[in-house]
């Protein structure tokens, strides 16, 4: 097989066993890789009415089809599980450098079954595999561990080389809303899927690998990988804004148009948000930018504060972190926002959710529900050492971290305000603000994962195109008009073309998918044409849709958040209203080819070859 | 004389020049550890090496540099293959693995897909001006 390794590694931690199995190339070819393949694994061997921190939750890290080919941002790939955060289907997206060592140790998927009796990790060296005791390494935060792991490799030309996944204090407590750290500051954050890894015992996977990666047709293979970098390096968003503010580049333009929230989604467009913008970021903290593999957009890179309370080297955040721990909770110090997000890297939690979490505390605290002698500490909007606490104790389940380690609306029931917690199906909700961008509204109500944003980034259309073009692409944000089609279309082919090859979703500002789909197609070697990659994301879409239903996820759950169902938009396009989700989801429905309920036909299932997987 | 010159403060550490270097040499296979440019990665520094003539022993004395206040081993940014270190060096058969410009005239792979501008190809134009 070219692009793909072709194995699949399982390991069964009840029996610190493993086998190496064959990817089959026709499953391959189906469900690419990343979310594709996971899912497909998951649908077939894992209940979805189970405990998702139990015995028989499975534990799959997926890497992208392109991952370590060189295509560029080719890296992403995927850790998936059942989520015990939604209960539903859970895959969390990461880059880094970790993905790309598993595949060059020459391995697709790693599979881990079963629950150690004491902890451990695996070590992957090619073909030598290893499950040991890790009990030196539990307790340990995600920067240590690192270190610790690191230092106990005999050549340090090795330990370079070494790549390191691992749970910090979160997922270790069973935290929902932890996440599984890679080469340190990179996160598979949503969908609490590190505490499906510190309930097995697996306290990090550890990967060194030398063998090749090989691409079907080199010559025509290389030839679309320069023509993709020579549309980035002619983009000034790709090749110089990106890399210069990260994807927080963007702060001051989504709160122009309304999008990025403030104060738990209560208000909208304040002034102040320029002082915690990327921009700001880069310019008074940034050290440099740092690429993943084969990336040349490079958005991340370690920022350091001098002094003060905040004092430390940590990574520069992503819009997410930004809108959600910035301004939504009332932050508007650069510097509170960094030693939160490290804060979250170094215990590994989400900083999405854990952000809503705070934002929801802080509402909480000022509207009066949520006394001081409860909290032990002021929560007013905007304090910055507040958010630091509050998620070193979720990390630890200590105070309201107890609650908030629930995820979901939790604490906002204990205080009797359960419309306080935005989010969708448990999950935090992402930082655009529906009733500016009604497309994104439908986005994040029909995710398969949650109150996520990334499925379909409606707002290239809604948002980005008016600004920065192309005009032809720019649609109005705020009416319904064929934004279920359009949503609809983005989801397949997104799923498919972007998230299971294994690009990263930021490169699209550069390379566009008639640029992507010739670099998948020359690396695998397989004759696709564009349609059956989009059908394949289709098909991957109603096989997760099927396991959320079968999971007791329905249409019940597809429901934007009270506060930006019923209290009008304060500002932007969409002013004095909101979005009118319900008329959307029915026709969205009847497109996708699901009966009223949201339930996939029996017809439509067997159109994609899914025959006979009904509820 | 042509040149790679390396702007080590430019460099993000995406390594893309490492998965291009290796298809190059490897009809289109892709593998970093058998990459004649390799980054030297340490905390947020990132230093792109380009490998040179090999050696067949370690050295007997060792120079340290000192870079940022801190302090390196010299074998940290040597560009020799050597058998103290895997870097330059084919894991699975142990061959020395030196740069070679990608060929005659010079068209380094590494420098083609390194958009951050830390490598760049020098003197190419100043030898065609002296063969004329």
């Amino acid at each position: 097989m070219h692009a793909w390794a072709g194995k699949i590694l399982r390991v069964d931690l009840s029996e610190r066993e493993y086998d190496i199995e064959d990817l089959d190339p026709y499953f391959a070819k189906m469900y690419i890789g990343a979310q594709g393949t996971a899912t497909r694994i998951l649908y077939d061997e894992v209940d979805p009415t189970i405990d998702a921190l139990g015995e028989e939750n499975k534990l799959i890290f997926s890497t992208g089809a392109l991952v370590g080919t060189g295509a560029v941002t080719g890296i992403r790939s995927v850790w998936a599980a059942k989520s015990p955060l939604t209960g539903g289907i859970a895959f969390s997206n990461v880059g880094g450098y970790f993905p790309a060592e598993v595949k060059f140790a020459g391995y697709d998927m790693i599979i881990f079954e079963g629950i150690a009796d004491d902890p451990v990790m695996l070590w992957i060296d090619d073909d030598e595999i290893e499950i040991m005791d890790a009990d030196h390494l539990w307790g340990k935060d995600v920067f240590e561990t690192e270190d610790i792991i690191k230092s106990e490799i005999d050549d340090p030309w090795k330990a370079m080389d070494t790549r390191i996944a691992s749970i910090g204090p979160a997922g270790e407590n069973l935290v929902k809303i932890a996440a599984i750290m890679s080469d340190k500051h990179r996160a598979a954050a949503r969908c609490g899927i590190g505490a499906v890894m510190g309930s097995k015992n697996l306290k990090a996977v550890v990967a060194h690998g030398t063998k090749d990666v090989s691409v079907a047709v080199p010559e025509a293979f290389n030839k679309s990988v320069n023509a993709a970098l020579g549309a980035i390096r002619a983009s000034e968003r790709a090749s110089k804004v990106f890399p210069a503010y990260g994807s927080a580049g963007l702060v001051n333009f989504y709160n122009e148009v309304g999008l990025l929230p403030h104060m738990n989604f209560k208000k909208m467009a304040l002034p102040e948000a320029h002082k915690i913008s990327g921009q700001a970021v880069a310019d008074g903290y940034l050290i440099r930018n740092q690429g993943c593999f084969s990336c040349p957009m490079s958005c991340g890179g370690p920022a350091e504060v001098k002094e003060g309370p905040f004092e430390g080297v940590s990574h520069r955040p992503e819009y997410e972190t930004h809108a959600l721990m910035g301004p939504n909770c009332g932050i508007y110090d650069p510097e509170a926002l960094l030693k939160g997000n490290n804060e979250c890297n170094r215990l590994g939690i989400d900083t999405m959710d854990m952000a809503c979490q705070v934002s929801c505390a802080m509402e909480l605290y000022e509207e009066g529900h949520l006394p001081e002698s409860d909290a032990g500490m002021k929560l007013n909007f905007g304090n910055g050492e507040a958010l630091v606490t509050l998620i070193q104790q979720t990390a630890y389940r200590e105070g309201l971290g107890e609650l908030i380690a629930e995820g979901g609306a939790t604490l906002a029931e204990k205080y009797g305000q359960p419309d306080l917690f935005i989010g969708v199906k448990k999950m935090g909700y992402a930082g655009y603000d529906a009733r500016n961008a009604y497309g994104m509204a439908l986005g994040v109500v029909t995710s398969t994962r949650g109150g996520c944003h990334c499925r379909a980034y409606t707002l290239v259309r809604e948002a980005l195109a008016h600004a920065f073009g192309p005009k032809e692409m720019a649609v109005d944000p705020v009416s319904m008009q064929g934004k279920a089609e359009m949503l609809m279309m983005m989801q397949n082919m997104q799923t498919a073309l972007v998230d299971c090859a294994g690009f990263c979703q930021f490169s699209m500002s550069g390379q566009p998918p008639p640029l992507l789909f010739p670099q998948l197609a020359t690396a695998t070697g397989v004759n696709y044409t564009m349609p059956e990659v989009v059908i394949n994301g289709e098909r991957i879409w109603n096989l997760q849709k099927m396991f959320n239903l079968k999971a007791g996820i329905t249409k019940a759950d597809d429901v934007l958040p009270k506060r930006l169902r019923e209290e009008p938009a304060t500002a932007g396009p969409g002013k004095g209203k909101n979005p009118d989700v319900e008329t959307m989801l029915k026709y969205y429905y009847m497109l996708r080819g699901w009966d009223e309920e949201g339930v996939p036909t029996p017809q439509k299932l067997a159109e994609l070859g899914l025959e006979g997987q009904g509820l | 004389m042509p040149r790679i010159k390396i702007d080590h403060k430019k460099c993000t550490g995406c390594r893309h020049c490492e998965a291009a270097c290796s298809s190059e040499h490897y009809d289109g296979s892709i593998n970093p550890k058998k990459s004649r440019i390799r980054i030297f990665i340490e905390g947020e520094r990132f230093y792109p090496v380009i490998s040179g003539p090999p050696t067949d022993a370690e050295c007997t004395s060792k120079i340290d540099y000192v870079l940022h206040g801190e302090e390196y081993d010299e074998c940290t940014l040597c560009r020799a293959s050597c058998p103290t270190r895997p870097w330059f060096r084919e894991p699975d058969t142990d061959v020395a693995l030196k740069c070679d410009f990608c060929g005659d005239p010079p068209d380094p792979k590494c420098v083609n897909v390194c958009i951050s501008g830390a490598l760049e190809l020098t003197g190419v134009e100043e030898e065609k001006k002296e063969a004329a």
